[in-house]
């Protein structure tokens, strides 16, 4: 079983329709992966006493959002066997503080803080299920045609006492726990194919560098050190990443940059970590050798 | 339909055989029907027909946060975290 704890930011006044989207990738995050969100947890009543009233009064009654603010609301079932918070003085990070990427002000960091630290002591798996909010726990860079959205905040952690340090994932969608590195880098790169992308080996270490912004381009890098650039979307087509290989690959496949299918786009783009497509003129060039993550 | 397990026959069956239809009619005295399918979470699909279940939501809202503001007297915020701006902890092994 995973516990799982919701970010006020869900609960966040915002157009119906973002609300609707975001709210149905976090309830079939729960579905898929059998997450239970506990309702005794006393930061629970303060949750949706306040925000989660609110909301609900603002909603079109009978439409998308209003439904899944409910459905959000049900599954806090009581779950039996939660301690109550220690006594002696718990550390925990990413709740609040000056630092970049704290999630939460006002009372929330201590109320979410209690509420980690005893669906800890459970021993379970805890994570939080959240919402990226720019300024807050994403920056967005953007050159030309290329955006690429930095998730400041992808893990809290807390320190019980006896159970010691545990990492709590923040996961916005399914793929951030059936692919864990999702919730740093862009849950739109693709790990299958023959050109998957491999993230870093401490990929959840702050101060692992996971992003390069080259010739004014921000692009992921990979463990072998490749340049993901994801170009903007229009009218819904070009699901791909520029991917600009190193140097070992460039003269095992013929080219310096090659354009891989993303995921969760239309199976018409074909399988993510596949070859999107290729400039005629470049293919007699091109060797399709592919990769695979060490 | 939320309670079936993703991919099971029951979940199956239900999407592929459960359909609500609303059916309207306007002044004029014209008829339309609109359909729409059972989602995986147990939403509907392409289309919520007006006023369907509302009064019972609504129902399940008000009785709901009636039991909140009940409790909500009965609690009181003791623990006060140490709020540590440093690096991440070293852990044993990834969640």
């Amino acid at each position: 079983m995973t516990l799982g704890l919701i970010d006020p930011q869900l609960l966040e006044l915002r157009p119906e329709q973002v609300i609707a989207d975001e709210l149905a990738q976090i309830l079939l995050l729960c579905r898929q992966h059998s997450i239970v969100v506990p309702s005794s947890l006393p930061y629970w009543n303060e949750l949706w006493s306040t925000m989660g009233a609110r909301l609900e009064q603002t909603l079109g009654r009978g439409g998308q959002a209003y439904r899944a603010v409910q459905e959000l609301r049900k599954p806090g079932t009581p779950v039996t066997g939660i301690p109550p918070a220690p006594e002696q003085r718990v550390r925990v990070w990413g709740f609040a503080g000056p630092a970049r990427g704290a999630l939460f002000d006002g009372a929330w960091p201590n109320l979410l803080a209690e509420a980690a630290v005893r669906a800890a002591l459970t021993r379970q798996r805890v994570v939080l299920l959240c919402r990226h909010v720019q300024g807050r726990n994403l920056d967005v860079h953007q050159h030309a045609n290329i955006t690429l959205d930095e998730i400041v905040r992808w893990s809290l952690y807390v320190q019980p006492p006896v159970v010691g340090p545990v990492t709590i994932d923040c996961c916005t969608r399914p793929r951030n726990l059936a692919v864990p590195w999702t919730i740093r880098m862009d849950w739109r790169l693709p790990d299958t194919g023959r050109y998957p992308y491999c993230p870093m080996q401490n990929w959840r270490r702050g101060a692992t560098r996971v992003f390069k912004t080259a010739r004014s381009r921000p692009a992921w890098l990979d463990v072998q050190g490749n340049e993901w650039a994801r170009p903007n979307i229009s009218a819904g087509s070009g699901y791909h990443w520029h991917v600009y290989v190193n140097t070992n690959h460039h003269s095992r496949l013929g080219l310096e940059q090659i354009n891989v299918v993303a995921f969760g786009g239309a199976a018409s783009e074909g399988v993510p970590g596949s070859i999107h497509h290729m400039d005629p003129a470049k293919k007699a060039h091109f060797t399709d050798r592919g990769w695979t993550c060490p | 339909m939320a309670r079936a397990e993703t991919g099971s026959p029951l979940e199956r069956w239900l999407r592929e055989n459960v359909v609500v239809l609303e059916v309207d009619q306007d002044e004029t005295g014209h008829t339309t029907v609109q359909t729409t399918r059972l989602t995986p979470e147990g939403g509907l699909g392409e289309h919520w027909p007006t006023d369907f279940m509302d009064e019972a939501a609504e129902e399940d809202s008000s009785i709901y946060y009636a039991s909140l503001a009940k409790n909500a007297a009965t609690e009181a915020a003791g623990f006060v975290p140490v709020h540590d701006e440093g690096p991440e902890p070293e852990l044993e092994s990834d969640p």
